[in-house]
């Protein structure tokens, strides 16, 4: 690898996660997401020259994947499940006044976690890890799907408003 | 109550969308709970981030690779544990997300504060005032017999809630820009902005583009709208048709679920129709059977026509009657308002603009500016008033609006206004309190929603009862005993705004802001049944 490429490189891999974060919220089917990070990748790679190393990397680079989720946008038929551009500016400027807090909430996020009792947390976790897990965990227990599913999102809106109540401790003035 | 149910509406949509459930209208109705919503924004932002987060803890979310179309243009794949390594790194730098904050809103000194002050603790009655759960507009209504409890007009704002007509036919613009007529008799529940549900009656729908995902649930279906014009029509016994006249639209079980195997789509030209026994089979559209936007219109006019030559009448009736003091039906021109009654107490127009009333072809008065006003010289001592008008008010300040206030402020002279919380009021000074006087003021009548909408204000005041009682819209809101028992004055005065006041100017702000297209004094009160009655023969 030249010098410029172990660079891009380096600075791309340690900004991804930041970046797929971002592409997530605004696209939240995980392959679609995924198609954008690669198309955010190129297209970064390509402009890599323009790159001025005395800016931070990680703006820079979300700013390609907002255009790059506008332009996956447009080429989403209108039977696509996809959100309108206006709607999507809305949330990208939203993003860029919450990201701040983000991480702090990310943090909060584990003591709440905590607050489950275990086997909400096992539910809830087994959700995210295994694909199918909730159909499975159904027929076990004899228990909706549906119902599985309600728990899941009541669990959910649980932890958030465990972080929310995290944050204002600490003096955030909206979680 | 309404902004809890939005939540947790706001939260079932986020969690569908993020188990990757939500169909077409559901996305429609998630983006219409964000758009210029900063709450609901930040609410996505914070489900989605945990989603994420989730996710990320349970090692399902693939670290993405730097892809093989950069692979082959860098000429170089970095190792499986070069990326783990990095992302290991990267999820360590926890100061990465202010850094993008920064860039993405540059501090921009105040507006940064202001941003976080949305909801500031310490204001939460503003937020409170400034909110409405309406989703649409009843924008007309002809020949309509309402059997349910809500009862709104034309120009009424809708909330979520039940709509039951017995007969006639209405037309409902949902702020997304969906038109509806509904003939009745019909049973209709509009549930938000996005869907309607409908027991029983015949619907005409048009959905433009930007409102596609507008659903009809009924009984035998659910039918989701992707922009287009279609009917619905659900008969008492069951028997429902779907009739698309032009675009398509989708049908699916109506157990909400709307799984993808069992829709069905009806393209322009074609009509399914449910027999009660549920036996399914296809007819052939037909408009006709369903009030069309022109026909409405026709007929709204018409029925408008006919109200207007029915007040007109009226009006005649109303000028030999020696119990009015002061008749203004607004139908004068120029620069002079003309008072039918025998009192001739003619009123000079000063600023105001002759527009158009209740009907289209009503004259009314348009009171904007500051020094908009009507000066009128109404003689005489009172026992008894009966103060009716119409009005159209065209902006709620948090400040008094005249609607007839006496010159200065003399003792036992009237003054009539909205005040700043939208209450009617009628108030005078007394001998025994020069300063402050004594006032009667009705609950708020006035609220956002009436404002552009056309409503008849009535006040009493009689000694003989020693009461003082507020009608709104033919409606009794407000009856209290009398704090006095004085006669009153007019003498001197203005509609629609305050001369003459007792300190030099500057002047304090009372003008009015809107339109008044009939005001009439009585020396008598009026009884309800008699204000009821007048309401009923002169509303639009």
């Amino acid at each position: 690898m030249d010098d410029a490429t172990s660079e891009f490189v380096s600075l791309w891999t340690r900004c991804q996660p930041d970046v797929r974060r971002y592409v997530g919220m605004l696209v939240p089917k995980a392959a679609d997401a995924d198609d954008v990070m690669q198309q955010t990748a190129s297209r970064l790679w390509i402009k890599f020259e323009e790159y001025d190393s005395d800016r931070p990397f990680t703006p820079w680079a979300i700013g390609f994947a907002y255009h790059e989720v506008l332009s996956w946008r447009q080429k989403q038929g209108r039977e696509r499940l996809v959100f309108s551009e206006e709607i999507l500016a809305q949330l990208h400027a939203t993003i860029g006044e919450e990201c701040s807090l983000l991480e702090h909430r990310r943090y909060a996020l584990d003591g709440c976690l905590l607050k489950l009792s275990e086997k909400e947390r096992d539910l809830l976790l087994r959700r995210y890890s295994e694909h199918g897990a909730v159909q499975r965990e159904a027929k076990q227990s004899q228990i909706s799907p549906h119902k599985l599913y309600y728990t899941i999102d009541k669990l959910r809106i649980r932890l958030l408003a465990c972080i929310n109540n995290k944050m204002r401790q600490e003096g955030w003035q909206h979680g | 109550m309404g902004d809890f149910k939005k939540q947790s509406d706001l939260d079932q949509l986020l969690g569908r969308l993020v188990d990757g459930e939500a169909t077409a209208a559901e996305i429609a109705a998630l983006e219409i709970l964000l758009d210029g919503n900063p709450d609901a924004q930040r609410r996505y932002v914070h489900y989605l981030d945990l989603h994420g987060e989730l996710l990320l803890k349970s090692n399902m979310q693939p670290v993405v690779s730097i892809n093989s179309n950069l692979s082959t243009l860098i000429g170089a794949r970095p190792t499986t544990r070069q990326i783990i390594v990095s992302a290991l790194v990267a999820s360590i730098l926890i100061a990465f997300g202010l850094r993008i904050g920064q860039w993405m809103n540059p501090p921009s000194g105040d507006d940064n504060y202001a941003q976080y002050n949305v909801d500031d603790p310490i204001s939460p009655s503003t937020i409170e005032d400034s909110r409405d759960d309406g989703v649409a507009v009843l924008t007309h209504a002809v020949d309509v017999e309402w059997s349910g409890k809500n009862k709104p007009q034309a120009g009424s704002i809708l909330s979520p809630g039940t709509l039951n007509l017995s007969g006639g036919l209405i037309q409902i613009e949902f702020y997304n820009g969906v038109q509806l007529i509904v003939e009745g008799p019909a049973d209709l529940e509009i549930v938000s902005v996005a869907s309607v549900i409908c027991h029983e009656g015949k619907l005409r729908s048009l959905v433009p583009q930007n409102a596609r995902g507008f659903s009809v649930l009924t009984p035998k279906f659910d039918l989701v709208d992707l922009g287009t014009e279609f009917a619905v029509y659900v008969a008492s016994d069951g028997r429902s048709d779907v009739h698309v006249f032009e675009g398509e639209v989708e049908l699916y079980l109506p157990d909400g679920k709307r799984e993808l195997e069992q829709k069905q789509v009806l393209l322009g030209g074609q009509a399914t129709q449910w027999l009660p026994t549920g036996i399914r089979t296809s007819i052939t559209p037909n408009p006709e059977a369903f009030a069309s936007f022109e026909d409405m219109r026709v007929r709204d006019q018409s029925l408008s026509q006919k109200r207007f030559v029915n007040w007109q009448r009226g009006n005649v009736a109303l000028r030999d009657n020696p119990q009015i003091v002061a008749r203004y039906d607004f139908e004068s021109d120029g620069s002079r308002l003309v008072d039918r009654s025998e009192t001739k107490a003619h009123g000079t127009i000063i600023g105001c603009e002759w527009t158009v009333g209740r009907w289209p072809d009503k004259r009314a008065l348009e009171f904007k500016r500051p020094g908009d006003r009507v000066r009128i010289d109404l003689p005489g001592e009172f026992d008894a008033l009966t103060l009716m008008a119409w009005v159209r008010v065209d902006a709620l300040p948090s400040r008094q609006q005249s609607l007839l206030l006496t010159d200065n402020v003399k003792i036992d002279h009237l003054h009539w206004q909205i005040t700043g919380k939208g209450e009617l009021r009628i108030s005078s000074r007394i001998p025994a309190q020069v300063r402050t006087g004594i006032g009667y003021s009705s609950p708020p009548v006035f609220t956002p929603r009436q404002i552009g909408v056309w409503n008849c204000v009535c006040s009493t005041y009689d000694r003989s009862s020693r009461t003082v009682t507020h009608w709104f819209n033919g409606q009794q809101v407000f009856r209290e005993t009398l704090k006095t028992d004085l006669p009153m004055h007019i003498g001197l005065a203005e509609i629609g705004n305050w001369g003459m006041q007792p300190r030099p100017a500057p002047h304090k702000i009372r003008n009015f802001i809107g339109r008044i297209d009939e005001l009439t004094i009585w020396n008598v009160a009026l009884n309800e049944h008699q204000i009821a009655e007048i309401y009923e023969n002169s509303r639009p």
